[in-house]
């Protein structure tokens, strides 16, 4: 399984990863990104890496499973 | 063997354009070659955290070894002089050249200079070179006068602040951002600067400098104001001069179809600040200049140099700035005679949400603080969208507030 792993004192709170891919992730009281599912599966991967570069910060990071 | 793809230009809007072709199954060789002699970097922290005084690294697009991963050959410190379309060609200062079967000119632009304003001590910024000299000349805490009240200025202008300088913002027109943001809420820059104790003039007139070895005031019509750093920020010029000659379309930057396609060879795109897309809702061409905007033009022409179909751009226009520890978000073209109402809060307060509006159909959407209303709203606001819906849409998401999850995350 693949894992999302951030920064979080690195946010920025430009929160493009949210725009994104909204299932994955949000924004919480201090505009600090939130997981909300760190596990995605096989068909959300397109929109989980999507997120992952959209971040201008660089807190975002996917751990990819090797086949 | 077909030809590589060559993209002229490390900033965002290249880098991007690599990672969309690859992404969608570009297998060709790629060369990016750069007149810097850094690693591509990203611009936006450079008039934010870069002038904090906390320690910087650079922001690299991508890490060194995502080159040889991607297998992108880089050229760092080239400077393109011309571009032989006929030959398929770009030469570089110093009598190189590099041959290509498609062309990505990403060149950006750079800032523009204000006329008469060489002495040492007045900067513009624009590359990670000037950010690092304006930043040591702030650790002397010199009084600073920025020139121009645009979002550039006034980014440098709150790290300047945050930094204990005393900040004056002088601006040309009679109100600050006044295309971008409409009379009311350009007016409402002028008291967020003087709250959070930044001075911002309006209708001032540079007439020029003090100082011999390095600057010590700006004179205008009315005095001179104390000022041991300056900082210039009147946008932006477009580095296009490597393809006069080259039979191109050049007007403000390189004109392009919908598509991004430069030309009717099918072979050269232009992406990025360089760059002025067709918009055929405008029936003009725009240059954006924004750094959503060439991650979306890159994503297109990537798909479309690994042979995708492209699609057309759907991209709402979309911004943000962040002064005095607000986040400012604007999504859509606001229009200077389109009525503001508040969707969230009002503008005295630290955080608010309004629509520019005519009749029902709101045509942009602003916010200070609040980057998870703006988030949500980015997803289906398209312009001209029904005010009532908006209103209620931004009142669902008051209500909403995130959940915690407590997986994974560091900090």
């Amino acid at each position: 399984m693949s894992q999302i792993i951030a920064q979080r004192p690195q946010c920025q709170g430009y929160a493009n990863c949210m725009v994104e891919a909204p299932d994955h992730f949000d924004l919480d009281e201090q505009d600090k990104v939130v997981i909300l599912d760190d596990s995605p599966t096989d068909a959300d991967m397109p929109l989980v890496r999507a997120a992952v570069n959209s971040c201008p910060a660089k807190v975002l990071q996917l751990m990819e499973e090797r086949p | 063997m077909t030809g590589a793809l060559l993209v002229i230009g490390g900033g965002l809007a290249g880098i991007k354009t690599i990672e969309a072709a690859r992404d969608a199954g570009h297998t060709g060789a790629i060369i990016l070659a750069t007149d810097e002699n850094h690693l591509p970097y990203d611009r936006p922290p450079l008039s934010k955290e870069a002038l904090s005084g906390n320690e910087f690294t650079i922001p690299m697009l991508w890490t060194k070894e995502r080159y040889a991963e991607q297998a992108v050959e880089l050229r760092l410190g080239l400077k393109a002089k011309r571009l032989e379309r006929e030959r398929k060609t770009v030469h570089f200062e110093g009598g190189q050249h590099i041959g290509y079967e498609k062309l990505v000119i990403a060149t950006g632009a750079r800032a523009r200079p204000l006329p008469g304003a060489a002495l040492p001590g007045i900067h513009t910024i624009r590359t990670v070179g000037d950010a690092q000299s304006i930043t040591v000349e702030l650790a002397r805490r010199p009084d600073v006068v920025i020139i121009g009240a645009g979002f550039i200025g006034a980014e440098v202008a709150s790290a300047a602040r945050q930094r204990g300088c005393t900040v004056t913002i002088l601006e040309a027109a009679p109100v600050p951002l006044l295309r971008a943001l409409g009379p009311e809420m350009g007016r409402h820059c002028i008291s967020f600067h003087q709250k959070n104790d930044v001075t911002l003039l309006t209708d001032q007139k540079i007439q020029g400098f003090t100082g011999s070895t390095h600057v010590t005031g700006v004179v205008t019509e009315h005095g001179t104001i104390p000022a041991g750093l300056v900082v210039v920020g009147i946008g932006s010029i477009p580095n296009a001069e490597w393809l006069q000659g080259s039979g191109l379309d050049i007007g403000n930057g390189v004109l392009c179809d919908e598509f991004g396609y430069a030309d009717w060879s099918g072979e050269i795109f232009a992406v990025g600040d360089i760059s002025a897309w067709h918009e055929p809702e405008l029936g003009t061409h725009k240059r954006h200049e924004h750094w959503t905007a060439a991650t979306e033009q890159a994503k297109l022409v990537g798909r479309t140099l690994a042979g995708k179909r492209p699609g057309r751009s759907t991209l709402v226009p979309y911004f943000w700035s962040d002064q005095h520890g607000t986040k400012i978000q604007m999504l859509g073209t606001a229009h200077v005679d389109d009525k503001i109402v508040a969707l969230h809060g009002s503008p005295g307060e630290d955080t608010f949400l309004v629509a520019y509006h005519q009749g029902n159909e709101v045509s942009a959407l602003l916010a200070f603080g609040m980057p998870r209303h703006i988030a949500k709203m980015r997803k289906n606001f398209v312009p001209g969208q029904d005010l009532g819906t908006l209103r209620d849409e931004a009142e669902r998401i008051n209500t909403n507030t995130p959940i915690r999850a407590t997986l994974a995350q560091v900090g």
